[in-house]
């Protein structure tokens, strides 16, 4: 460290030119500013020098070479940047990262601008064609795998030099300390929080790692590269100063929202114009910038009662000629008086009818987790709405201001409702509803985050807002029992919080886990020890539940033997497919009628494989399975593969045939086949990505039609299976 | 096919048109001094039985079109079941009970054959598809079984190879240690030695299927094989053998689905010639009969 005052100068050599610079000047700064280049990779102008990449040696003519980014300059020094030496060790330091490199890394790929890989190029390394021999062999240890858990920054381990620019651009330039090291040698890397999934850890998805990062390691996530003004070409696209200007968007990065341009519109609606249609799917939330818009099911309920199947010929004939009668409501049902929709609002069973107004938000639940539209919405009045991709949405929900806003108007609007919506809290009183606004929690859980821990202190009770929450139990072998799936207006926690006081009471008998994005609702044990002492109705209620729940699930410890099926249902991500094709291995002969079929179907290029996982004595074979979460539309450069708004992805005839599509399904039901087209006059070979189209121009899918085993079906799992998953699945839960 | 409740009706409706075809026969041959398939009784009878011959028959040709929409192929599949049955019953009648000249001996002949070859073959697609589902949980496409065979010796090999670079580091590739196991506990050359001969004379051999003898074949020696191998071996090893043993297991499974896919499939060889030619002398008799 130079014992000099800042404003004394000192006067050097470098690459032969004479400079003059304060004292304390680091030689990069002082090349930097006399317009003689040298190349880093870990240093930024606007971060504290590091020196960890060595790439911006320079001799100096001591016995080693310096870190240009952190030796500060001396008087007299004479420095070499580009000599020899220094050329030929900086060369070696770029062979050596690039070995662990992958070539061309994600960032090369988007926009072709990794640092990297451009400067080892300017070094002669012909990294970018694959022209050069690699002198150094790739490394032998395993490196992490990606993590595509957040949605709008991709981490890709294998492009990270750990240069530490992410680590210092979010502590020393955002204040948010979310990344570190981790790791030693070969095993270090960066981490998010404690070594958490970015998406799970505290991250705001600021966006500052990802334009600090000088490699493909940590990359920006377009949804579906997609603008939505092409879809509504009237539509605005805010700038991103307009946008920052709004309230609801202030302290969100600048930066990301530039990346993002597209991702969110502002549309004008005009009244009585239908901006979404109940059990449409989409991919987008809204949020209402002005005017008011009416919520509400267009669906008339009904109850649809089983028929006896067993009935004969002249029962099922004589039925046709007698009057139907009104089917009452299940007796169960009578106490829901709300129906939860996907809003901040619940909708009142006999009339579902709401308004929304400035400042909320509607479709979160489409957007973040892809399931059809859960309502229908209409323009009141003339309105403002900013329509936004689900990365937008997942930044603006970990903005504090956005946040606020939303806990503010659920608080105000949706928790008297939410509450009284749930059977056992119907008879809540207002005031206690009242003092409950201002004390409860609204939080946040990415997909597989454990929301509470069996063996836990039980320390609140939990109501879920959003998302699908799993109720697990493990037993003595470690395995793990699935008790149940929560949904909207499900609560956890009770069990724990009742039993509080008594011998091996008070901790949780369950793990509850986040199975996609989930918001709950989080009483603390004070208040609902409290609400239980000033409402005893409610206490006996939640007693009996209680002890419904705990009868239950002794049920299914005694039936562990057959909990199989349900946890394969899971592990298989049946779960998420609408349409699957399952062949009855009891009944199938191999005799591969299925395939053939499907390739007469298909210009002799089959679709399906007879190949895949069991499920009970089910082949769930390698076919498209309509994903309610279809990862694989998310990436398409051309926005060819789509859903209709029945539910089939369809890949259209524009496909350039990248693959992207094929890489994102996790269950291998898309394939890249190169086939002969003519058109244009000439015939020529093309790569058209295919999956099953359900034969949609038919009636029966073909691989169904021509199976003369009545073994293949194409079926809708959760009905399908929905007597195989009985004996484990049946509603309720425990904790 | 599964032959369950669901065929029912199909076996109602069988019934029915066997009773309707016995209770005409029964008063024609109690009245007709000459019961035979010349009459007209005997060709209305002929004429239903060959119908129903041509109509099972034609599943062949149905299932070498799959996508036509002429009804749905499990419709089909059942109508050449239950009326391919029937056929047997109702050229006994057409031909009262007797086999006639040569050609006609032999078509019954035929026919018997036939439809006991059916008979057994919807026995076997009853019963075998379930034992494949149970006994071979590594079930592959029939097609696609002798390459995974291929892949499993080269596992096997990699495995192997394995071994003996985690027993001796310094002597496998990327070595960074030069104090080694070997060099600490000489005696694991033996141990090594054993195991590679085991899984060169033994293992490999019956992977490639040049050993059809092999105590492999059998689960429970393939066991005891295992188990002497995890007892020869230190602690290092047993993931390999453990691996080892899953891939022969793997083999066996993969053998044993060639084995039940034959038997699903081997019977068709007798019944489709037969069929063909039952089809074709049955046209020879009725023209020649008709016309002569």
């Amino acid at each position: 460290m130079s014992e000099h005052p800042h404003d004394k100068l000192l006067t050097l050599t470098i690459d032969g030119q004479s400079i003059t610079v304060p004292h304390g000047t680091t030689i990069f700064d002082a090349a930097r500013l006399n317009n003689i280049p040298i190349p880093t990779l870990c240093h930024q102008q606007n971060q504290t020098p590091v020196a960890v990449c060595r790439v911006c040696v320079v001799d100096c003519g001591e016995r080693a070479y310096q870190a240009a980014c952190i030796r500060e300059c001396e008087p007299d020094m004479k420095v070499q940047t580009a000599s020899p030496g220094v050329l030929a060790a900086r060369k070696t330091i770029y062979e050596l990262m690039l070995a662990d490199h992958p070539v061309p890394c994600r960032r090369q790929q988007q926009s072709g601008d990794c640092e990297l890989e451009g400067q080892a190029a300017q070094a002669g390394l012909g990294v970018a064609a694959g022209l050069e021999t690699p002198r150094f062999p790739k490394r032998s240890v395993p490196v992490l795998l990606p993590d595509e858990s957040s949605l709008s920054i991709a981490v890709d381990y294998a492009a990270c030099i750990l240069c530490d620019r992410c680590v210092r651009g979010c502590a020393e330039i955002r204040h948010n300390f979310v990344i570190a090291r981790q790791g030693k040698g070969y095993h270090a890397a960066i981490a998010f929080d404690d070594n958490q999934p970015m998406g799970n850890s505290s991250c705001v998805s600021c966006g500052e790692c990802m334009v600090s990062c000088p490699t493909g390691a940590l990359t920006n996530r377009r949804v579906l590269g997609q603008n939505l003004q092409a879809i509504y070409p009237d539509a605005e696209i805010p700038s991103p100063e307009e946008l920052l200007a709004m309230p609801v968007f202030h302290g969100v990065s600048g930066t990301f929202l530039e990346l993002n341009q597209g991702a969110v519109i502002k549309r004008q609606i005009r009244a009585g114009e239908i901006i979404v249609r109940e059990g449409e799917n989409g991919s987008t939330a809204f949020y209402v910038l002005q005017g008011t818009v009416d919520i509400y099911i267009n669906a008339q309920r009904a109850h649809v009662a089983s028929t006896d199947q067993k009935r004969g010929l002249v029962a099922r004939i004589t039925s046709k000629l007698r009057t139907k009668k009104e089917h009452a409501r299940d007796e169960d049902a009578k106490d829901r008086t709300f129906i939860p929709i996907d809003a901040s609002v619940d909708l009142p069973y006999d009339n579902p009818v709401a308004a929304l107004g400035a400042g909320e938000l509607f479709g979160e639940m489409t957007c973040m987790n892809f399931y059809p539209r859960s309502a229908t919405v209409r323009a009141q009045t003339d309105c403002v709405v900013l329509e936004m991709l689900r990365n937008v949405l997942d930044v603006l929900q970990k903005n504090k201001n956005f946040r606020a806003e939303l806990d503010r108007n659920y608080r105000q609007r949706a928790l008297r409702n939410h509450l009284h919506s749930v059977p056992v809290f119907a008879g809540l009183g207002e005031d206690f509803v009242s003092e409950l606004q201002e004390r409860v929690e609204l939080i946040r859980f990415a997909p597989d985050q454990v929301i509470t821990e069996e063996g836990a202190v039980a320390d609140a009770f939990y109501l879920v807002r959003i998302g699908f929450v799993k109720v697990s139990q493990k037993h003595g072998d470690g395995e793990e029992l699935v008790l149940a799936y929560l949904p909207r207006g499900g609560y956890f926690g009770e069990m724990g919080l009742l039993t509080a006081g008594t011998e091996n009471g008070g901790k949780r008998n369950a793990t509850c886990t986040a199975l996609d994005h989930v918001e709950v609702v989080k009483i603390s044990a004070e208040d609902f020890q409290q609400m239980l002492e000033r409402h005893p109705e409610v206490r006996r209620k939640l007693e009996g539940v209680a002890r419904q729940r705990a009868a239950e699930n002794l049920l299914r410890q005694q039936r562990s033997d057959r909990k199989q099926p349900l946890d394969q249902y899971l592990a298989q991500g049946l779960v998420d497919a609408q349409s699957l094709l399952v062949l009855d291995l009891e009944k199938c002969t191999r005799c591969d009628q299925c395939v053939r079929a499907c390739a007469d179907a298909h210009d002799g290029v089959t679709r399906l494989l007879r190949d895949g996982l069991r499920f009970d004595h089910f082949l769930v074979a390698t076919s498209c399975r309509q994903c309610r979460d279809p990862r694989c539309m998310v990436g398409c450069p051309v926005g060819s593969i789509r859903r209709r708004n029945s539910l089939e992805v369809v890949i259209e005839d524009w496909c350039v045939g990248c693959g992207l599509c094929a890489t994102n399904c996790p269950y291998g039901n898309i394939n890249v086949q190169e086939i002969v087209s003519e058109a244009g006059g000439h015939a020529a070979t093309v790569r058209k990505a295919t999956s099953c189209d359900l034969c949609h121009d038919l009636p029966e899918p073909s691989c169904v039609y021509a199976c003369p085993h009545d073994a293949a079906h194409r079926v809708q799992p959760e009905v399908f299976f929905a007597d195989l998953l009985r004996s484990t699945g049946e509603a309720g839960n425990a904790n | 096919m599964r032959i369950d409740a669901t065929h029912r009706p199909w076996l109602i409706a069988s019934l029915w048109i066997l009773g309707i075809a016995l209770a005409a026969y029964v008063p024609y041959a109690l009245v007709a001094q000459h019961v035979s398939g010349g009459t007209a009784v005997g060709l209305i009878f002929g004429s239903i039985g060959f119908g129903f011959m041509l109509f099972a028959a034609a599943l062949g040709i149905r299932k070498r079109y799959p996508i036509w929409r002429i009804g749905r192929a499990q419709t089909w599949m059942r109508g050449h079941l239950w009326l391919g049955s029937l056929a047997f019953p109702i050229i006994l009648l057409h031909a009262g009970f007797h086999f006639g000249g040569w050609l006609t001996s032999l078509l019954m002949l035929l026919l018997i054959l036939v439809t006991a070859s059916g008979l057994v073959g919807a026995y076997l697609q009853h019963t075998l598809p379930t034992r494949l589902m149970r006994e071979v949980a590594f079930e592959t496409i029939y097609d696609q079984v002798d390459h995974i065979r291929g892949r499993l010796v080269v596992e096997a090999e990699e495995r192997v190879q394995g071994v003996a670079e985690h027993l001796a580091p310094g002597l496998g590739a990327g070595a960074t240690v030069v104090l080694t196991y070997i060099g600490a506990i000489p005696e694991i050359n033996t141990e090594l030695e054993k195991f590679t001969e085991t899984f060169e004379k033994q293992i490999r051999p019956w992977l490639e299927n040049k050993d059809r003898k092999s105590i492999l074949r059998h689960r429970e020696q393939s066991v005891q094989l295992f188990e002497e191998l995890h007892r020869m071996l230190p602690e290092g090893a047993w993931k390999t053998v453990d691996a080892l043993e899953e891939i022969c297991e793997e083999k066996r499974q993969l053998d044993r689905q060639v084995v039940l896919h034959r038997m699903l499939h081997a019977w068709l060889l007798c019944h489709i010639p037969l069929s063909v030619a039952l089809i074709v002398l049955g046209f020879v008799h009725a023209i020649g009969s008709l016309r002569y």
